[in-house]
């Protein structure tokens, strides 16, 4: 018979005053909204703090928590390394080369910079990529919240939690656009931090410290000596060996996640100015790097806890549940799921902002103007934006459970996502540090780029990992930017008109270059 | 931001509720409609819906298309990539942990160095040593120095 948490009165009031005062914060932003620059991008207006937690907490889901406890848990220390060595590089990157442009140039998307820097077919293919992901990952993720969090642990039907959280976060995005998103992440983030820090303070104790839980572990038996080395050595055993982590994701992956996902780096866009901007990503890197003693060591500290009550978890995903079931007193155990909420919470908002920003800006705007001959004006892109939002999160909770089922799906958007990272950091980084990049070359870039991808991917045991995503993305990396050069070059210039102001060396120095971004933003 | 007040958010909750409710009641139907079918009568997935049967469909074939993309270029792919991983999977500490702490010095190097001073801080209201970028990212990128050091 499946034992269920039962929550506690104090349990219920926590969660219910964090859902009502979230709803509260959000829905009251929505009085400041008036055209699409204050819905898509907050009129400008973020200061550094509330974009470095919207950062944070935007990118850390409720899935992330279970997920990395449990790698933690398997494999040790090295699952850190996706907020450790795969996050503040790649957010220094992002901070001092890609966002300053980003900002500079007025844009609402990525795409939309790609858009101007090559061509209109580069803006719509990457568009039209990152909004079905990221319609895809909304249905996923809030269907296996549900399912693999609430009803394993509560068992509440997955069903009522998905229309609970997809109303809640919904309406106050729906309502508040960015702001909205950031104003309720700041609130999100305080509360995740405080429930992550308290089962990490109880786990500890209750193992008798960092000392002796380490000790513990080592003397469990050679299967757990690399619990505690962060870069693996190269095997198909583990799924992180350090050349992967290192090349794959350090240089190529995380820079191309933090730089090139809109979801990240829109928050910065709505920077009041550029220093806010980068001060931003910078905090968010520093809070981040807290992230792996919430997720990873609560991991950590299940094996010496189980282990000593003689209990064996054969799922790894089972780690927080169990823990969470077993060793959180009522009061910290509403605190904790009212974290696991903000995390979801802040991820669907995040995503659900982003989503119709570039939908509007990149899709629908292209359209109106091949019809209209002009493009939106700000109130029909409020209306067009709010539309989308609403129609995303609706369609998102129908449809999640069947999305969710549907065999191999999952799988497959990784798969899209994981192939798309190298060949589009490639011709984005060769758009703002190249001036002799040209549309052509950009296009071949990505779409050979992406081709690449598929066949190093479907060509067995290439690399030494069973998945061997970050070796992928590292070398579809350098395959598009040699792509990207050789067509460059074969191809005509741009017109120095066209790139002035979006190429690195015309900006720093250039006068000219800072008064065409002047006239870019106004226009 | 502009500070203007939306003058009719009545409206638009009571729009966004009435869509909301309808939707949970569509949801609550398909869902009524999945566990009756699974509890009492088995039918084949793709009388249960068209569309979902279809995304099967499409999955699947997707996964033959990989697979015979993988066959095709094998020949081509390994003879490049078998030295190198050859040569990657004897590579391992100190290597390892001289790249990883490598890539966070040089990042720190980069901008003190690389970068110049006005660039860095660009934007900012108030010239200080608090709100001196390149102090931030020393001081952001300290504790992940100090974790590799010690794992």
């Amino acid at each position: 018979m499946i034992e269920y948490v039962t929550l506690h009165w104090i349990d219920m009031t926590i969660i219910g005053v964090y859902m009502v005062g979230c709803f509260a914060l959000g829905t009251y932003t929505s009085r400041y909204i008036e055209n699409a620059g204050d819905f898509f991008i907050s009129g400008k207006s973020l200061p550094f703090w509330a974009i470095a937690f919207s950062i944070v907490v935007s990118d850390i889901g409720a899935l992330d928590f279970v997920g990395v406890a449990g790698n933690a848990y398997k494999y040790g220390v090295s699952a850190a390394n996706f907020d450790w060595l795969g996050s503040m590089p790649a957010m220094v990157f992002a901070a001092f080369i890609f966002v300053p442009y980003f900002w500079r140039s007025g844009v609402f998307t990525i795409p939309e910079f790609l858009g101007r820097r090559y061509n209109s077919a580069v803006q719509i293919i990457n568009a039209l990529i990152w909004t079905s992901v990221m319609l895809l990952s909304l249905m996923i993720m809030l269907w296996t919240t549900a399912d693999d969090l609430v009803y394993t642990i509560l068992g509440y039907k997955p069903i009522y939690t998905v229309w609970i959280m997809a109303g809640v976060t919904g309406f106050y995005t729906f309502a508040g656009g960015l702001s909205a998103v950031v104003m309720t992440d700041v609130v999100q983030l305080i509360v995740m931090y405080v429930g992550g820090l308290g089962l990490l303070a109880l786990s500890l104790w209750e193992v008798g410290g960092w000392n002796i839980m380490r000790a513990k572990i080592e003397a469990l038996g050679p299967e757990y000596t690399n619990h505690f080395t962060i870069l693996l050595p190269n095997s198909t055993e583990n799924p992180f060996p350090w050349t992967g982590i290192v090349f794959g994701l350090g240089i190529v992956l995380a820079i191309a996640y933090m730089s090139g996902n809109q979801a990240i780096v829109h928050r910065t866009l709505g920077a009041r100015s550029e220093w806010d901007a980068k001060a931003g990503m910078l905090m968010a890197g520093f809070l981040k790097s807290f992230i792996p003693l919430m997720v990873a060591l609560p991991g950590l500290c299940a094996i010496v806890y189980l282990h000593e009550r003689n209990l064996v978890l054969h799922e790894q995903d089972k780690v927080i549940p169990t823990m969470i079931r077993m060793m959180l007193p009522p009061g910290l155990r509403g605190l904790m799921f009212a974290a696991l909420f903000a995390a979801l919470m802040s991820s669907i908002s995040g995503t659900l902002s982003s989503a119709s920003t570039i939908f509007v800006t990149d899709i629908f705007n292209k359209l109106w103007i091949l019809g209209k001959k002009k493009s939106l004006d700000e109130k029909q892109a409020l209306y067009v934006g709010r539309g989308f939002t609403l129609f995303l999160i609706i369609s998102s909770a129908l449809f999640a459970e069947q999305i969710s089922r549907v065999g191999g799906i999952y799988n497959f958007i990784q798969t899209i996502l994981s192939l798309f990272q190298g060949p589009s950091l490639a011709i984005l980084l060769l758009g703002i540090m190249w001036k002799r990049a040209t549309r052509w070359g950009g296009l071949a870039g990505l779409l050979l780029g992406v081709f690449f991808c598929f066949i190093l991917w479907c060509v067995p045991n290439l690399f030494p990992a069973e998945d061997p995503f970050l070796f992928v993305s590292m070398w579809s990396f350098v395959f598009s930017i040699i792509v990207t050069v050789v067509v460059s070059l074969l191809t005509p210039p741009e017109p120095e008109e066209k790139i002035r102001g979006l190429v690195w060396g015309s900006v720093v120095q250039d006068i000219k270059a800072q008064e065409a971004l002047s006239e870019r933003v106004q226009s | 931001m502009n500070k203007t007040i939306n003058p009719h958010p009545t409206k638009t909750i009571l729009f966004l509720i009435s869509i909301l409710s309808l939707s949970l009641l569509l949801s609550t139907e398909i869902s009524a409609q999945n566990e009756e079918t699974t509890q009492n009568v088995v039918i084949p997935k793709a009388q249960v819906s068209f569309i979902f049967h279809l995304a099967d469909k499409v999955v699947e074939g997707w996964l033959a298309f990989l697979d015979q993309l993988g066959k095709t270029f094998d020949p081509i792919i390994r003879p490049i990539f078998s030295p190198i991983t050859k040569l990657l999977e004897q590579t391992y500490q100190p290597w390892a942990k001289i790249c990883a702490l490598g890539l966070f010095i040089g990042t720190m190097i980069w901008v003190w160095v690389g970068m110049p001073k006005e660039y860095v801080n660009l934007g900012r209201k108030k010239k200080t040593v608090w709100t001196d970028l390149r102090f931030w990212t020393i001081i952001s990128m300290l504790p992940h120095i100090i974790v590799y050091l010690y794992f």
